[in-house]
């Protein structure tokens, strides 16, 4: 099988021939395996492009998360952001103080600015072959970087129209970058709601404030490809609503019981995670890692829907070592015979 | 030790309007600031625990928050009528690096300031010498530095060393926190503690200030 065919396997219910391997490797570590800084990536999309594609060959996972460049993250949402000389984009300041700074919030058009040639590049260059993902912030997360992470958070029980005026304007922007994804030719879109974990916000305010939304947009978007929902840190106590929203494949992070979770939600949904990626990842062994990736298989590679990954983005600080040692154990254990 | 229970109830619940009306009780005809300070303590105490078991999240914890602060407000104004201050240390804080996840220092900051610290905020990024500049500046009491990569940890060292230099060091008490950092290297560094989260950061802010 070819990466793209195992992946598409597990996708479509099949047992391949082996557990896919797809870390999140995106601008976050990329840019170490190229031997450049992360912030000349974020700053020159051809760069980004380069580095998703030599991390790929140099690890030779299944498949690759293309980033989008031009400091994606910040920089469409109005928000000022420090790059330079920085492994992640920084926000500086909020870009909505008060309801009346609501018009400041507008939707950016995807194309300009060469934001989409990486995931263009990648595409081109290895999606006959790989498995390829674009990400999309969820419209919550959205509106928690515009508003500030803190008011958001203190605005849910203070001024909760507030909240759902940013984060109705904010679904505007994830369906726009999402339909420029699709456009651009990846394979599923990854939808980031990381702050809807249950390390942030109740279960309750989970079905408020993230899930509507999340449903809205995986809809929209699984009309033409696959949708992965990634919730950082601690999703058990809502993993069964993740399942429900329509989401293809859940992202776990290491907090969660990979096993309970297979068994609440495995027949629904493909899991894909979830080693630490600081605890094993950045500061575990060789060893580490590999005894790691067989705890993985053996809670959740029984009976296929499963995707071996770390639970969030692999940070810079990562050893390359210990990320050739997830993909090499994920061979060593994840064959189905 | 005494609180007030109507105080702490009403904290705990994040309910500003009755958190005032406990307070402005208590403040008649002659307010007892020891106690309401320790209300407050108290309340947030237990606002910590509930979301350490997993019955809080962050939004609960930033209502209790708010609340305090207006108690807070509340009792400066009463102060101030007659000279007063309410104080229970200042500090400084900052991160040593930049990260998008600097969540829990803000957190942190909300906290403090609803405890009744008087707290300086640097932000991220935050070289040495501003660090040092500050704790001088403002007299800290307290300076907390955050660091949340393992490559930038070492640049707390780089303070510790830039207050010592200055004949600082015994003027100020230095806590450690985030992800990067543990009880371990928070020794090897020289500082005076180290703090997990919210909840232990404020227990051993009032423990160094016995």
């Amino acid at each position: 099988m070819s990466p793209r065919e195992r992946v598409e396997a597990v996708l479509s219910g099949e047992l391949p021939d082996t557990v896919p391997v797809l870390p999140v490797v995106d601008g976050y570590h990329a840019p170490k395996v190229l031997g450049v800084p992360n912030w000349e990536c974020f700053k020159n999309p051809e760069k980004m492009a380069e580095a998703i594609l030599s991390a790929l060959r140099r690890y030779g996972y299944d498949g690759a998360v293309a980033e989008m460049g031009i400091g994606y993250s910040g920089k469409v949402l109005g928000c000022r952001v420090e790059i330079e000389g920085k492994d992640v984009p920084l926000f500086v300041g909020n870009l909505i103080n008060s309801p009346e700074d609501l018009d400041k919030l507008t939707v950016p058009d995807p194309w300009e600015e060469d934001k989409l040639l990486p995931v263009e590049r990648v595409v081109k260059a290895a999606g006959d072959t790989h498995y390829i993902l674009g990400a999309v912030r969820a419209p919550f997360e959205i509106a928690c970087i515009v508003r500030g992470y803190v008011s958001l958070l203190g605005d849910i029980y203070d001024s909760p129209d507030f909240v759902h005026s940013i984060i109705k304007k904010a679904e505007k922007i994830t369906l726009e970058f999402g339909k420029a994804l699709i456009e651009a030719g990846v394979d599923a879109i990854v939808l980031r709601d990381s702050l809807a974990s249950s390390s942030v916000i109740s279960p309750g305010h989970y079905d408020e404030f993230a899930r509507p939304y999340e449903e809205r947009v995986i809809r929209e978007f699984s009309r033409k490809v696959k949708v992965v929902l990634h919730i950082c840190r601690n999703a058990a106590p809502i993993i069964e609503k993740m399942a429900d929203t329509g989401a293809h494949v859940l992202e776990i992070d290491s907090p969660v019981n990979l096993a309970e979770a297979k068994q609440k939600v495995g027949k629904r949904v493909v899991l894909k995670g979830n080693i630490d990626s600081v605890e094993v990842l950045e500061r575990g062994s060789r060893e580490g890692v590999a005894a790691a990736v067989e705890a993985c298989m053996e809670a959740a590679k029984q009976g296929g829907g499963y995707i071996l990954s770390s639970g969030d983005s692999v940070p810079r600080a990562a050893p390359i070592e210990n990320v050739e040692a997830l993909v090499k154990a994920g061979r060593k254990y994840g064959g189905y015979s | 030790m005494k609180v007030i229970p109507e105080l702490v109830e009403a904290l705990v619940a994040g309910d500003r309007e009755a958190c005032i009306r406990a307070v402005k009780k208590a403040l008649e005809p002659e307010g007892d600031y020891e106690l309401i300070l320790r209300s407050l303590a108290e309340g947030m105490d237990i606002v910590g625990s509930k979301y350490e078991s997993g019955e809080y999240f962050i939004p609960e914890m930033l209502r209790s928050a708010r609340a305090a602060n207006a108690v807070m407000e509340q009792l400066r104004a009463s102060m101030n009528g007659r000279g007063e201050r309410v104080r229970a240390g200042t500090v400084v804080i900052g991160t040593v690096s930049g990260d998008i996840h600097d969540v829990g220092k803000n957190l942190l900051v909300t906290f403090l300031r609803a405890s009744g610290y008087t707290v300086h905020d640097l932000g991220v990024d935050v070289p040495a010498e501003r660090f040092v500049q500050e704790v001088e500046e403002k007299q800290a009491d307290f300076l907390l530095m955050s660091a949340l990569t393992t490559a930038t940890r070492y640049a707390m060292k780089e303070v510790i060393a830039l207050l010592e230099e200055r004949g600082l060091r015994s003027r100020v008490k230095v806590l450690v926190g985030g992800v990067s950092v543990n009880e371990k290297f928070a020794r090897e560094l020289g500082a005076d503690g180290y703090a997990k989260d919210v909840r232990s950061t404020i227990s051993l802010l009032r423990k160094l200030s016995e």
